[in-house]
């Protein structure tokens, strides 16, 4: 079995990194470079042929999404979700479009919230597996959901069964490199 | 580094409800959206909010233009797929040929989903 963070320790996490004061240099330290690497992971999924890890048009692995999760689990809410939205504001800027945006926005609000529910809520019984599945299928409703609303609804909806096939298969990649990253200790922390 | 390993089993319960949940809600949802029976019979472009529907079987290509885009889409044989679009991320090109009733293919930037309707498909009705 792999180890992992208990959930002892996730609750600890939560509530002693949304109390104790960091420094604000080294909150902006931090921030900054999980927003490195976002992007940079950002990036790699723009520049990786759609094929490499999911056969299917308009799939992401969802790699960027990795940081967001990371963050919410070592208790850095606030900072997770500064992060995510300067991700989504920034990959929008170098690599979409103004509709693209809108549609990343709503798919990365939907994961967010996904996200808080799961470790926040449910995190006694969701682990880190669980918690990225729940992430990726809240993104791709939140997807749907802004396409909807910018074009016709029936015609998104149709993708609907696709993308929450699809994203059973991309919630378990980050899921295990989340796993894997739950044995790491924290830079900065 | 002090690296400290927490002893606790990676898989939780919630993580095979989770999938589960999921699974269960993409088949439900395929289902009740039809997308796996019957026979498509029109071919309805949405550009931009204008209606158009043409014969699925009946050879075509047309070219479609939409808030300065431009796509072509051939009709041929019941199957219907964007062959060419200068949109910058050419999704629809890469989504394929579709043909069964309720797929769609669409095209975010020039705001053009073309989808199949007809035959058995119902999905109007859906609440959706």
């Amino acid at each position: 079995m792999i180890p992992t963070l208990s959930h002892g320790k996730l609750m600890n996490n939560l509530s002693r990194n949304s109390r104790v004061k960091m420094s604000k240099a080294r909150r902006l330290a931090l921030d900054g470079a999980m927003l490195c690497v976002a992007l940079a992971l950002s990036y790699l999924e723009s520049i990786l042929p759609a094929w490499t890890l999911v056969p299917l048009p308009g799939v992401k692995p969802g790699l960027a999404n990795i940081v967001t999760v990371l963050l919410v689990r070592r208790g850095y809410v606030a900072d997770a979700a500064a992060v995510s939205f300067a991700r989504i504001c920034l990959s929008a800027m170098l690599f979409g479009g103004p509709v693209s945006y809108f549609i990343s926005l709503s798919g990365g609000a939907f994961a967010f919230f996904a996200l808080c529910v799961c470790t926040y809520a449910l995190g006694k019984f969701v682990g880190p597996l669980g918690t990225s599945v729940m992430s990726a299928a809240a993104h791709n409703i939140g997807q749907i959901f802004a396409v909807s609303v910018i074009m016709s609804p029936t015609a998104a909806i149709a993708y609907l069964p696709v993308l929450l096939f699809a994203s059973l298969f991309t919630g378990t990649i980050t899921g295990i490199i989340l796993i894997l990253l739950d044995r790491v200790k924290f830079p900065l922390s | 580094m002090n690296t400290k390993i927490y002893k606790s089993r990676a898989v939780l319960p919630g993580d095979v409800a989770v999938y589960i949940i999921v699974a269960a809600v993409a088949v439900l949802s395929s289902i009740a959206l039809g997308t796996n029976d019957g026979r498509p019979e029109y071919v309805e472009i949405n550009s931009g909010g204008q209606i158009e529907r043409y014969p699925l079987y009946e050879e075509r290509k047309l070219t479609l233009s939409n808030e300065g885009y431009l796509l072509t889409l051939v009709i041929e044989s019941g199957r219907v797929w964007i062959e060419d679009a200068d949109c910058p991320d050419r999704l629809c090109v890469k989504t394929g040929k579709i043909s069964k009733p309720g797929e769609s293919i669409i095209c975010v930037p020039a705001r053009i989903s073309v989808r199949l309707t007809g035959g058995k498909d119902d999905s109007d009705a859906v609440a959706w």
